[in-house]
């Protein structure tokens, strides 16, 4: 089974979801998929394209800026948008972590063949300390909004349900909102916890829930 | 919800207030990325102050999370409350 991934990289939220993605990226090597690797530069339309049209991969972990009818890659460059020809994606699993695509997007893949869709209908938000810009995964305040948007993806990877990785996704993320109210929270973590439950509130989960990668 | 409040201006008014005494308390040494923007402390006050898109959306977010405290939503584990959609 084939894994693509897009994470571009020219501004400081793609920075953090281009390190972030690492993880996962070795994670699916590890167990065995082959990987369309298509970060920086790469994350442009017509290699996604090409890739996708030659090995139809299961899954599309798609990193970018993200509008309810698009999602982009490399500088901003609309990768996927609704009025495309989706039948191409039929029976893949998406998951597109970036803003307001599950609005239009995502219910237009559905329709149009592809098995899973997971994506957020509002912002998708990270808060971070610039501190960190060069070495995003060393960041405390990321970490909280990253690690558990990753679970989206490990989860699917390690053969879970879509609902499953969806539920195990959002456990996380209130575990962490849980941790940012408590009193072992820093500062920082504190008053960011309102952002981190707009990402809750706002990830959603289309198609089939009872669906796996094949 | 979100129209009615923003086309009533004592509510628009009393939410802005709420937000922007919220946001002054945040660290002055993070910055959250929404969207293609990074956006400190101070940048988040200024939408919010001229009540722009984003800064509407920082004070539905606020109005949000506050309910959902005050409700205690925010301490479920469980994900009735949110379904996957089918």
């Amino acid at each position: 089974m084939t894994i693509l991934i897009t994470r571009p990289r020219h501004d400081a939220g793609n920075n953090y979801l281009f390190h972030w993605s690492k993880p996962v990226v070795e994670l699916a090597g590890n167990r065995g998929f082959r990987l369309a690797d298509l970060s920086g530069s790469k994350a442009n339309r017509k290699l996604l394209w090409q890739y996708c049209k030659k090995l139809r991969p299961s899954l599309l972990f798609l990193n970018g800026h993200g509008s309810s009818s698009s999602i982009a890659g490399h500088n901003d460059e609309v990768l996927i948008q609704a009025d495309d020809q989706l039948s191409d994606f039929a029976n893949s699993a998406f998951y597109c972590r970036s803003c307001d695509s599950a609005v239009l997007l995502g219910p237009s893949l559905i329709s149009s063949g592809a098995k899973i869709f997971i994506g957020y209908v509002r912002k998708f938000i990270i808060g971070y300390m610039p501190e960190f810009m060069t070495h995003p995964l060393k960041d405390p305040l990321a970490k909280l909004f990253l690690e558990p948007s990753n679970l989206v993806v490990s989860s699917l990877v390690k053969g879970n349900t879509a609902i499953d990785a969806y539920k195990k996704s959002q456990h996380a993320m209130r575990a962490n909102l849980r941790k940012m109210l408590s009193s072992q929270a820093s500062f920082e973590e504190r008053y960011h916890s309102f952002f981190l439950w707009s990402n809750i509130k706002n990830q959603i989960l289309l198609g089939d829930s009872q669906g796996k990668l094949s | 919800m979100t129209n009615s409040i923003f086309q009533d201006k004592e509510l628009l008014g009393k939410l802005q207030g709420l937000t922007v005494a919220r946001l002054k308390t945040m660290p002055e040494n993070t910055r959250v990325a929404i969207g293609s923007q990074q956006h400190s402390k101070s940048d988040l006050l200024g939408h919010v102050s001229k009540a722009d898109e984003l800064g509407k959306q920082i004070m539905i977010m606020q109005l949000e999370y506050l309910q959902a405290l005050a409700s205690g939503e925010i301490y479920k584990d469980d994900h009735t409350d949110h379904p996957a959609q089918a």
